[in-house]
């Protein structure tokens, strides 16, 4: 199977008045053909900046360190920015917001906005453009389009600027999409109809899907494979039901406990003690140990590698191979 | 929990003039709380859920006068508290506190901890003596787990999950009986939320506390929730204990909304239901049954006919014209 995102060992850095800082640190990742990978974080995480990070879409105060990005076998990051611009971003990776009202310019008609990024990418007359777009529309589940073409974003609601977005980033038929939160703005029943709708899209077009996301419910729904981060860091990844069914990193153990369930009835909630700390506080070691019920001086002073439990890949020394000497 | 109710409203209504016209009829109006009915007993934790639009919030600020009723009445604890006047309403605040969304934009940036959670104190115990105002600080700050520490400090110093551990101790200094929590955990991280769901529970326990929770997260609602209200453009939908609810829900809507929820199970994927179409705007709602625009079960009469809430079990009612009819089937009565 062809691997379409392949993210390596990038490290992001942003400068602040109090310093610089990296907002993620050898983050490494790769998604396949056709495949769902949901990165997965509480806030703070540096899931947002990672793919901001493959879009080229950081803020001016901050610049890849190292690291590489290929995209469908390029390095983007050694093509010059027209390149990038020109025949990657938009053309073979589009993205999707939180929020499309911001996303949207609102004092443009939805139908010039669609259109806009099809004549960007194709050699195509302007009647054919709007005729895609149109079909495009109509492929996200937009009642009327024609006469939605001739609205401006403040006239649809929350659900349906989430599909002008997405058809917008289905247009030129990427090869993937990342999807940023695209639900959390939404309610629940909208959710269920956009999840359903980006599933069902993601067949027709054969595209892939790199979903960010802090709700542990939608990763369990669309994904193949997951990425949980922490504090700017990979802390596990692997195959969707190898990490609901056996999480391995306390965190992620931590996380999926404190779902509320709805079959069960619950009288206390699990909780992971403490909260996510200030990019500028990171602990040394394991950025996790001040939260961690297992603990260890190593822990608190050295950073964890990455090791392979079955499927998954875990950062935390639970999981070193034994030596004669560690003993807990 | 006692059976006696501490609150009980009665066709609450709140309609917000939208357009003037000369002809009071010609006028247009959101009806954003419309003829709600519920009773909240003493001890008890009733959750209010619904999508954006449904009314909840308006709800939740009409309840504590934030917002003027329309009209209807609202007895607490046994007094009709829909007339009270600016003095009267003083004295209620004591005993019912609000818990925002956003924990930092309910506390003034400029004022230290000690001053915001004190500043309750000042207003209602006049005769507490700084140093007895300062223990009392100490003390509800280690209520809500926070240390003495704090109190110098300012809201920005903490996280969201700490800042709204302060916002809680600031609602229960002056010991109220209810405390009307509206999104209280949704703007928290997961792991910081079942922290304050934990909180909110012991402080439940410990101060004898009855819980209006106000959520559009149906898992959180469930987990805190003794009963639950399902609202929808601004009308009660349905009413049950919390696990009637979940297991035997009988609104079409409800049904709707929790068979949209995830069952966060990657091996169950297929099971979530697509509820189509959205809420339609409030400005011109349905006439009839309001959720007759999107039900799948809707009937011809649904569109003109607007069901009243019935009793469908053991302090369980919803309001559905099928249910209507599926009763009166049973019983033989005719309608």
């Amino acid at each position: 199977m062809n691997t379409i995102l392949e993210v390596k060992d990038l490290s992001v850095q942003f400068r602040t008045e109090e310093g610089s800082f990296h907002a993620i640190e050898h983050v490494s990742f790769s998604v396949q053909e056709q495949k769902t990978l949901a990165i997965v974080g509480e806030s703070g995480s540096g899931k947002s900046v990672t793919s901001l990070a493959i879009m080229q879409l950081i803020a001016e105060n901050g610049n890849i360190t190292g690291g590489e990005i290929f995209i469908d076998g390029q390095d983007i990051l050694k093509l010059s920015r027209k390149q990038v611009q020109h025949s990657i971003l938009g053309k073979k990776i589009s993205m999707i917001f939180q929020e499309p009202m911001t996303a949207l310019n609102p004092v443009i008609r939805i139908g010039e906005q669609i259109t806009e990024s099809i004549l960007e990418h194709q050699q195509v007359s302007k009647q054919e453009a709007r005729k895609i777009a149109l079909d495009t529309l109509k492929q996200v589940g937009i009642p009327s389009p024609e006469q939605r073409m001739k609205q401006y974003p403040h006239q649809l609601s929350g659900g349906m600027r989430q599909r002008v977005m997405i058809a917008m980033g289905l247009v030129t038929k990427p090869k993937i999409m990342i999807a940023d939160e695209p639900t959390t703005a939404l309610d629940v029943t909208i959710e269920a109809q956009i999840l359903n709708l980006l599933e069902e899209l993601k067949r027709t077009y054969k595209t892939s899907i790199l979903f960010v996301t802090h709700d542990l419910n939608i990763v369990a729904d669309i994904a193949d494979d997951v990425l949980v981060m922490y504090c700017g860091e990979v802390i596990e990844k692997g195959p969707v039901v190898d990490i609901f069914e056996h999480p391995r990193h306390p965190y992620t153990k931590g996380l999926l406990a404190t779902m509320p369930s709805l079959d069960q009835d619950e009288k206390v909630l699990p909780t992971i003690k403490g909260s996510v700390p200030n990019i500028s506080k990171r602990p040394q070691g394991c950025h996790f140990h001040p939260r961690c019920e297992h603990a260890t001086d190593q822990c608190r002073t050295t950073k964890p590698q990455t090791y392979q439990v079955g499927l998954q890949t875990v950062q935390c020394f639970l999981y070193a191979p034994k030596k004669e000497s560690s003993n807990a | 929990m006692h059976d006696t109710p501490l609150l009980v409203v009665e066709n609450l209504n709140k309609h917000f003039l939208l357009h003037k016209a000369l002809k009071q009829e010609n006028a247009v109006y959101v009806k954003a709380v419309n003829n709600v009915s519920f009773s909240v007993k003493e001890g008890e934790t009733l959750g209010i859920v619904g999508e954006s639009g449904c009314g909840k919030s308006t709800l939740g600020r009409t309840l504590i006068k934030l917002l003027e009723p329309t009209s209807g009445t609202v007895f607490f604890e046994g007094k009709n508290i829909s007339t009270y006047g600016k003095h009267e309403l003083r004295i209620l605040r004591e005993r019912m506190q609000y818990i925002f969304q956003d924990p930092y934009s309910s506390m003034n940036p400029k004022m230290t901890i000690r001053d915001i959670v004190s500043e309750p104190l000042e207003n209602f115990r006049k005769d507490m003596s700084s140093s007895e105002r300062e223990e009392r600080v100490a003390e509800l700050l280690q209520l809500v787990g926070l240390s003495r520490e704090a109190m110098t400090r300012y809201p920005h110093e903490f996280s969201g999950g700490q800042r709204q551990r302060i916002v809680i101790a600031r609602g229960i200094a002056l010991n109220p009986r209810l405390l009307i929590c509206d999104e209280s955990v949704s703007a928290l991280d997961v792991s910081v939320q079942a922290q304050i769901i934990n909180l909110l529970q012991e402080l439940k326990q410990k101060l004898s506390l009855t819980y209006l929770f106000i959520s559009h997260d149906l898992r959180v609602v469930k987990f805190i929730s003794d009963r639950i209200m399902v609202l929808y453009l601004g009308e009660v939908m349905e009413i049950a204990p919390s696990s009637a609810l979940f297991e035997n829900p009988r609104h079409p809507y409800t049904q709707s909304l929790i068979g949209s929820i995830s069952k966060g199970d990657p091996r169950s994927r297929a099971e979530r239901h697509i509820l189509e179409g959205e809420i339609p705007n409030p400005m011109n709602a349905p006439k009839g049954c309001p959720f007759s625009s999107r039900c799948p079960v809707v009937m011809e009469r649904c569109h003109s006919e607007k069901p009243q809430l019935q009793s469908v079990g053991n302090d369980h009612v919803a309001a559905c014209l099928r249910l209507t009819q599926t009763i009166s089937q049973r019983t033989g009565d005719t309608v």
